[in-house]
């Protein structure tokens, strides 16, 4: 048996008995994947245009009433439903009350309004104006074909001379990214976010080795320093691989089951292995600074779980990038969990494949190469304090 | 075979923690290094090893300078230095595996290591559920497995209950007759004492006294330690130099007094007091090893 083969051999047993970190390499993730899927499911729906729920109250519509309500309906942005209960009593963000006075008020014969618009009081600022401009949308092309009826001309007349809706063209000012789904954000980011956490067990097991001089001993077996850490690398690479394959399973598989939309698999798949690739080298070379640094396993615990929590809060982990406001969006690019974020969703969202994700590859690789070349000299300098 | 000269060491630009050290040690020869913490044991091991680069000095073996991952030295760490989520034999294997051996040379070794340590019954065990010690059997047989020339144990009995500690003790006097050199660091002087041949004491990174065994324990060779049955007058005091240790233990001075023993027995009974023991021509390890630190205190 080389000694290669008996170094890999045993770092393999010694991770897959290590049930605590197996859980927080793969259920940690999991759990965050499938929860803030499903919760932010809404949230990522609605910027993509999902329509926002509503109740309508009224007694009785007369004939202009029921026209304007047909007009409601049309609406994309609303979806409408007839209720007497409280807002506070189901989901809808929003009630449109036709009132008693809505005929009175349309002929101008009184000062009351017609319609009300009550919002549920947690209702944002952005929800708020897209309701108005719904309804006030659906009114004024109401007011606009009662007025051409009025007129003597048609519903078309109206559509294409008064209302004139291809007065106005909508175009992408230039390419942009595509937003991605809940699933689409989530899953590479809560991967991402668990790739990294290879720095805690990693970590652990190479202070462990010091603490009980298991390394000194080691080396005076003739084993090099390459060797040890060649082969100690090498089943957490394996490890980030497999937690890839699982998070993709779980978003194209299982989180559909539980009502979400699927992750698409149909994309450019060496390309995705390659961001992973990148990604885990990454980990695996900050987990050997930490390790090389961190004197105790609290320690290293603590300085694991700090890095990789404040990378996952500016790199676009925990709040998505496109939420963020400019200037966050710059510092989000210090951290490779970004790139990492970035290159995923290439593939994922935008069917990119090598030239979309070269970039953050590169940035991934050359932070490597740096975070290598700085773990190798604090482990030669512990060797020399030994 | 191993040979230490004028080996220096200290980390970086600080005071030098192992200062002129010099010692020699033959196949087959067991020495017992002592020394209070902090004196340098583990530092001069980790030289002896390789692990440190000397500032100046050298070690060899056989005539070879030492290099780190010399196959014929082994260390046998203070701590457990294996993996507690490994089964004895995973761990046997491993360190096996290191050495590069052929699948029958690697089988030859464990299971020959197994045997001198005694494990062969608890080998599919999991090495972080022994006792404490099975766990310093375990980190003896991994150092085994390189069948080394030199063999270096720090501290291998600590916390270890008399039944374990007399098998490890044990099993070092058989790799002894073996011709394995051995160098053995502990606190434990009475084990140092059963096994060493030669003693080496340490302190501020210097060997304050080195020597065989035999010829430290007989030196001053001219106190008797006695036992008596009754407290002595001052006159017999007077007469033999007689000063109480630990009662009813006291010692007699023959230099000072100018008799020999059995003229001091004689002068004791005809006192009228008896003798219920008495240790005469060697001393405890313990009683050199304290004075010599005491000497090094009184003149640094």
């Amino acid at each position: 048996m080389s000694a290669w083969t008996a170094s890999l051999r045993k770092e393999s047993l010694l991770v897959i008995r290590d049930w605590h970190a197996l859980a927080l390499l793969f259920l940690m993730p999991c759990l965050f994947i499938v929860i803030m899927s499903l919760a932010l499911q809404e949230r990522f729906g609605r910027e993509a245009g999902l329509q926002l729920a509503g109740q309508l109250h009224y007694q009785s519509l007369s004939a202009d009433a029921g026209r304007l309500l047909d007009e409601l309906h049309r609406s994309a942005q609303l979806k409408l439903e007839r209720s007497d209960l409280p807002l506070s009593a189901n989901d809808h963000l929003f009630s449109l009350s036709f009132t008693p006075a809505f005929d009175r008020a349309l002929a101008g014969e009184s000062d009351e309004p017609g319609l009300e618009l009550r919002f549920a009081p947690e209702l944002g600022t952005r929800e708020r104006l897209l309701i108005r401009a719904a309804v006030q949308e659906a009114f004024a092309v109401f007011s606009t074909q009662a007025l051409a009826l009025e007129l003597g001309y048609d519903k078309n007349y109206a559509e294409q001379e008064l209302l004139r809706r291809w007065f106005i063209a909508e175009t992408e000012a230039e390419a942009g990214p595509a937003q991605p789904n809940a699933v689409q954000q989530n899953v590479p980011a809560w991967l991402i976010f668990a790739m990294f956490f290879i720095a805690v067990p990693l970590s652990t097991t190479v202070i462990d080795e010091r603490r009980q001089r298991t390394l000194a001993r080691i080396r005076t077996f003739g084993a090099p320093v390459w060797l040890i850490y060649s082969a100690k690398l090498l089943p957490y690479i394996v490890i980030n691989l497999l937690q890839l394959l699982l998070m993709l399973a779980l978003g194209a598989w299982l989180l559909p089951l539980a009502g979400a939309e699927g992750l698409s698999l149909a994309v450019h798949l060496p390309a995705l292995a390659a961001v992973g690739l990148c990604t885990s080298l990454c980990a695996l070379a900050l987990a050997s600074v930490i390790a090389a640094a961190a004197k105790t396993v609290a320690q290293a615990t603590a300085i694991s779980g700090s890095v990789n929590i404040l990378l996952a809060a500016i790199g676009g982990v925990m709040i998505p990038l496109f939420i963020m406001p400019p200037l966050m969006q710059k510092i989000a690019q210090l951290s490779p969990m970004a790139w990492a974020l970035e290159g995923f969703l290439s593939v994922l969202v935008r069917g990119g494949g090598w030239a979309q994700i070269a970039h953050p590859c590169l940035q991934l690789l050359a932070l490597t190469l740096v975070l290598g070349v700085i773990a190798m000299a604090l482990i030669q300098r512990g060797k020399a304090h030994a | 075979m191993l040979s230490v000269d004028g080996l220096t060491f200290g980390y970086g630009k600080r005071q030098q923690q192992i200062d002129g050290i010099s010692l020699a040690l033959g196949a087959g020869e067991v020495l017992g290094l002592l020394g209070p913490n902090g004196a340098g044991k583990t530092t001069l091991v980790s030289l002896i090893t390789g692990q440190l680069p000397p500032r100046s000095g050298r070690v060899t073996l056989q005539g070879e300078p030492i290099r780190l991952g010399h196959r014929d030295i082994a260390l046998v760490p203070q701590e457990y230095a294996f993996y507690p989520k490994l089964s004895v034999l995973e761990n046997l294997r491993y360190f096996g595996g290191l050495l590069g051996l052929e699948k029958s040379e690697l089988q030859t070794r464990v299971t020959g290591a197994l045997a001198d340590t005694d494990l062969g019954g608890c080998a599919s065990v999991r090495s972080g559920a022994l006792s404490g010690g099975l766990k310093r059997r375990l980190n003896i047989a991994i150092a085994l497995l390189q069948k080394p020339k030199l063999l270096l144990l720090d501290e291998p009995t600590a916390n270890v209950d008399p039944h374990s500690r007399a098998f490890l003790l044990n099993a070092v006097r058989q790799l002894r007759a073996s011709g394995t050199a051995i160098i053995y660091t502990s606190h434990l002087l009475g084990e140092v004492e059963a096994i060493a041949d030669k003693v080496a004491v340490m302190d501020r990174g210097q060997i304050i006294l080195q020597g065989p065994l035999h010829c430290l324990l007989s030196e001053q060779h001219n106190r008797v330690e006695m036992k008596l049955d009754s407290t002595p007058d001052d006159a017999l005091c007077q007469q033999i130099a007689l000063t109480p240790t630990a009662n009813p233990w006291y010692q007699c001075n023959l230099d000072a007094c100018g008799l020999n023993l059995a003229e001091a027995i004689e002068a004791v009974e005809r006192a009228g007091v008896g003798i219920q023991q008495l240790h005469y021509g060697s001393r405890r390890l313990e009683e050199v090893y304290l004075k010599c630190l005491a000497g090094a205190e009184a003149n640094p």
